[in-house]
């Protein structure tokens, strides 16, 4: 672990001798940083090789954060309080001819009231397979994350190339019987190339690899009680198991290779425009103890995604798109025996069964103007909307079970950069309102009592209100000896309408861009 | 463009060859040709139990074939259970373990068994031990009922009473004994219980119990279990102790009115000063040795490296009754007592126990006289249920003659 802060430090460091300062390009506010992330229509893509096509102004910052949530209004598998410290750097620049960005970050989460989850660092929602006991609990989590961007010069006027890597470890310490330490990391390799057709069209492919693994080791602080499992097969089903004594559950694994690619095409005329669709393959595996180890389940996931963005209008004042995603996994039972004769002593594969299904599918429809975009220090009115559809639709085979929903929720803001001398204010107010259109679940099994079931019984009625939020964000910018001072406060208060719960979500960070 | 991703996905999910899953039949063929002297079955009550689930279904057989209906794929234990009598009942019995039925209409063929049913079982055992106000818990109050099932008189002196052992402590390695013909034995690696007497000295009349006492006090005593403890042992007629002894913390076991048992032998090789079995459950026989039980015959495990496997082997031959209790539902793909002995397993409901259960045999029917008479299939799953809290003789279980120390609560 100390080793990644050292290469996330060293890579702040390299950021900030390759600074900015002298750039008449360089970014100097808030309000230019995030403009700067709108304006890059491929920075958001996987195709890094894009990069080299497009102006993406360099800039480096660093900051410390605070975030917190609190709230009973969220799913049971989240904290009821959070409390995150981090520490963030970000950077691109130069070197030599290639095009170079790169983020760290560091996180240091305390959560409170983590129901449900006895095993894992995170549970997807659509992860049948995890392990949960009934005591509600605080977690502790670090997270180390590193993610780099490199896109060559464009070679033969023509081609360019892009390499990226996302590195990300995470370590995890429930804190209640049954305790559990757990360590995941996933690396992410992302190659792709990019063609210039000429008259301002582009074309693009990338592929994509990542390797996910965690393993979990349960234990007990009081070892003299025995704590009770359940192995969650989805949708509330599962099987008990206990940890402590010496025939408890053993350290618990997920094995993950994410594998795809994706095409791009852009066009950068009178109009900016990408259009950018991937496909990605996701398998895991979750199985215990490595001495012996015994598989529980297995996902097949097929993720589509797709995403068309314009910017249009003087000075790319217009922002609209549309963005879409696809998801269906498939939950595979393992049936297995396990076979005591000497010398085997291994649980042993009989059979598979597809026993579940999940599917989600969310589309967002979104569009802001800025007002003053062509002035060199940002906008100086923004404004705009974004409509979100959301549909969940999950079963479990035999014995049936369902749960679905489906959301729409519409979302408006408006912003107001105050321009002084050497400093900027940024205020931004935000509301929105979700409908909930549908949404049950149906348990079919014997075990209702399970707290697995609990736990879907409870998702539901999140899953199903219609709620409020209101928010803002108060950032200041202020210009010292050629360095950027930051202050951000951000907000926002999620009430659903009929639930005695809330659910305030807030950041407020300190740092510098340069 | 989400429409289409979504109709792209449904194109590439239509794949013939996906095995969606539906409820399936499975037939259990029973194969009678192992029974001698005429005796055969017209109905058999044949179970499927889910290893991993612990979900239990229960049919009847008919000309041999019992048929399961509505079975979610998987791994199964497979129990057959019939009665024959002749005068003398027999229990008719076979097994098939770790089954994977995964196709429609599959056939497993079981063989089945005979052997006489027994005149002495297990009528209640109280294993989970309790939890104290203070959140301590107390584990001295365990005790196991022994029930005359029968109608005649049989006499408990000589019975013994032991764990059996069958693997290591994590069950994962089942133990290989270095001796011909394991699968005739269970093996005993904790203390051998055994009731003292001279033949005819405790006789148990039709529709008596005798009460085993870990330890035959009142436990609800507050100085003990700070009135946690279920149960009042003091009209126990054994325990297992042979004199006072003080238990090491402090704790003077005393000796009370109960008969003291004999500790027979003790394959561990050191004495404990009481007789605590797995409060998560365990492998429970009564047997008569035909021979003295000596403790030059000790064996060790040729798979345990440890020695934690000393233990002597009994014949099956000589158990009268077994009865296995395990943690929970994990443990069902992994039992310890051979299927002709009990075919089933029962677990209170947490897995560290000290609730205050116990597990009971259920009642079979109820003679004119208001004898009760108990179910016993070999099969502790469908012949045991769990108690919220144990009594001592439930169902109206009399009290041997000699006990004149006992009062009913």
């Amino acid at each position: 672990m100390k080793r990644i802060a050292i290469i996330g430090l060293l890579l702040g460091a390299g950021a900030l001798f390759a600074r900015a300062g002298d750039n008449p390009y360089g970014i100097d506010s808030q309000v230019q940083k995030e403009t700067n992330f709108r304006n890059s229509l491929w920075m958001e893509s996987y195709n890094v090789a894009g990069l080299s096509f497009r102006p993406f102004r360099i800039y480096n910052d660093l900051d410390i954060s605070y975030d917190g949530e609190f709230g009973k209004f969220r799913p049971q598998q989240q904290a009821a309080e959070r409390n995150n410290i981090s520490v963030n750097t970000s950077g691109s620049t130069y070197l030599g001819k290639f095009l170079v960005w790169g983020s760290f970050s560091f996180r240091n989460i305390f959560d409170e009231g983590v129901k449900y989850n006895a095993m894992s660092y995170e549970i997807e929602d659509d992860m049948p397979y995890f392990v949960a006991d009934a005591n509600p609990s605080p977690w502790q989590r670090q997270e180390y994350d590193l993610h780099a961007k490199l896109a060559s010069p464009v070679l033969w006027n023509r081609l360019s190339f892009g390499l990226g890597v996302h590195y990300v470890t995470k370590v995890g310490a429930k804190q209640i019987d049954p305790i559990c330490e757990t360590y995941k990391y996933n690396v992410e390799i992302v190659p792709s190339v990019t063609v210039s057709l000429g008259k301002g069209h582009y074309i693009g492919i990338n592929g994509l690899y990542d390797n996910q693994f965690e393993m979990a080791d349960p234990s007990l602080n009081n070892y003299m009680e025995t704590q009770r499992v359940y192995i969650s097969r989805g949708l509330g089903e599962a099987f008990t198991h206990k940890i402590g004594d010496n025939d408890g559950m053993q350290n618990s694994m997920y094995n993950t290779s994410r594998y795809g690619g994706g095409i791009q095409y852009g066009y950068a005329g009178d109009v900016e425009l990408i259009a950018d669709f991937g496909y990605v393959m996701k398998n895991t595996l979750m199985r215990d103890n490595p001495e012996q180890p015994r598989t529980y389940g297995e996902t097949d996931q097929s993720n589509i995604t797709g995403r068309i963005e314009l910017l249009f209008g003087r000075s790319r004042s217009n922002h609209l798109y549309l963005r879409g995603e696809y998801r269906k996994t498939k939950g595979t039972e393992y049936t297995q025996s396990f076979n005591s004769d000497p010398g085997k002593q291994l649980w042993e594969t009989l059979s598979t069964t597809e026993m579940s299904s999940y599917s989600r599918m969310q589309a967002k429809l979104g569009y802001d103007h800025q007002f003053g975009a062509s002035d060199e220090r940002g906008y100086s009115w923004m404004a705009g909307g974004e409509a979100d559809f959301r549909m969940k639709n999950d079963s479990y085979y035999l014995p049936a079970s369902s749960y679905s929903h489906t959301n729409a929720s519409i979302e408006a803001f408006g912003a107001k950069q105050f321009k002084f001398r050497k400093s900027s204010l940024l205020i931004r107010l935000q509301a929105g309102y979700n409908i909930s259109l549908s949404g049950e679940y149906v348990y079919g099994g014997t075990y209702p009592d399970y707290p697995t079931v609990d736990l879907y019984n409870q998702d539901i009625i999140y899953y199903t209100a219609d709620w409020l939020k209101v928010g803002g964000k108060i950032s200041y910018t202020v210009n010292v000896r050629k360095v950027n001072f930051a202050f951000n406060l951000t907000g926002d208060w999620y009430k659903p309408t009929g639930l005695d719960t809330d659910r305030t979500v807030c950041k407020a960070s300190f740092g510098i861009i340069f | 463009m989400v429409m289409a991703a979504a109709a792209a996905m449904s194109i590439t999910s239509c794949d013939p060859s996906e095995n969606t899953v539906s409820a399936i039949s499975a037939n259990v063929i029973i194969d009678e040709s192992g029974l001698e002297n005429g005796i055969s079955v017209e109905t058999y009550i044949v179970t499927f139990t889910n290893v991993n689930t612990g979900l239990t279904v229960a049919t009847g057989s008919e000309n041999g074939i019992a048929t399961a209906e509505e079975l979610v794929p998987g791994l199964y234990n497979i129990l057959v259970n019939g009665q024959y009598s002749d005068g003398t009942i027999y229990i008719i019995s076979g097994s098939a373990t770790n089954v994977n039925i995964n196709s429609d209409g599959q056939n497993i063929p079981v063989t089945v068994a005979a052997s006489g049913q027994s005149a002495l079982v297990f009528k209640e055992i109280y294993y989970a031990g309790c939890t104290m106000s203070n959140g301590d818990w107390y584990f001295r109050d365990q005790f196991y009922e022994i029930y005359n099932n029968s109608d005649e008189t049989v006499y408990a002196d000589g019975l013994c009473i032991a764990e059996t052992i069958f693997s290591d402590y994590s069950f994962t390695v089942r133990y290989q004994y270095p001796i011909a013909n394991q699968d005739y034995y269970v093996f005993v690696n904790n203390t051998i219980w055994q009731i003292p007497g001279d033949g005819t000295q405790y006789p148990v009349k039709p529709g008596e119990s005798i009460v085993i006492a870990q330890w035959g006090t009142n436990h609800q005593d507050e100085s003990l279990s700070q009135g946690a403890s279920p149960v009042d042992l003091s009209g126990a007629d054994f325990e297992a102790l042979e004199g006072e002894v003080e238990a090491g913390t402090g704790i003077v076991l005393t000796d009370n009115r109960a008969i003291n048992m004999v500790a027979a032998v003790n394959p561990r090789g050191y004495n404990t000063p009481q007789w605590l079995t797995s409060t998560s459950g365990s492998q429970y026989i009564l047997f008569r040795p035909s021979t003295p039980l000596r403790t030059s015959d000790f064996l060790v495990a040729t798979n345990d490296e440890t020695s934690l496997s000393t233990a002597l082997e009994i014949p099956i031959s000589e158990v009268i009754d077994a009865v296995q209790a395990v943690s929970g539902s994990e443990r069902l793909n992994f039992l310890g007592l051979p299927t002709m002995l009990d075919a089933g397993t029962i677990w209170v409901d947490d897995p560290g126990s000290y609730t205050g259960q116990s597990i009971s045999r259920k009642i079979l029917s109820t003679e004119d006289d208001g004898r009760v008479i108990y179910q016993d299939t070999n099969n502790t799953s469908s012949d045991f249920q769990v108690n919220d809290t144990p009594v001592v003789r439930r169902n109206g279980a009399g009290v041997p003659s000699w006990n004149t120390w006992y009062t009913a609560e």
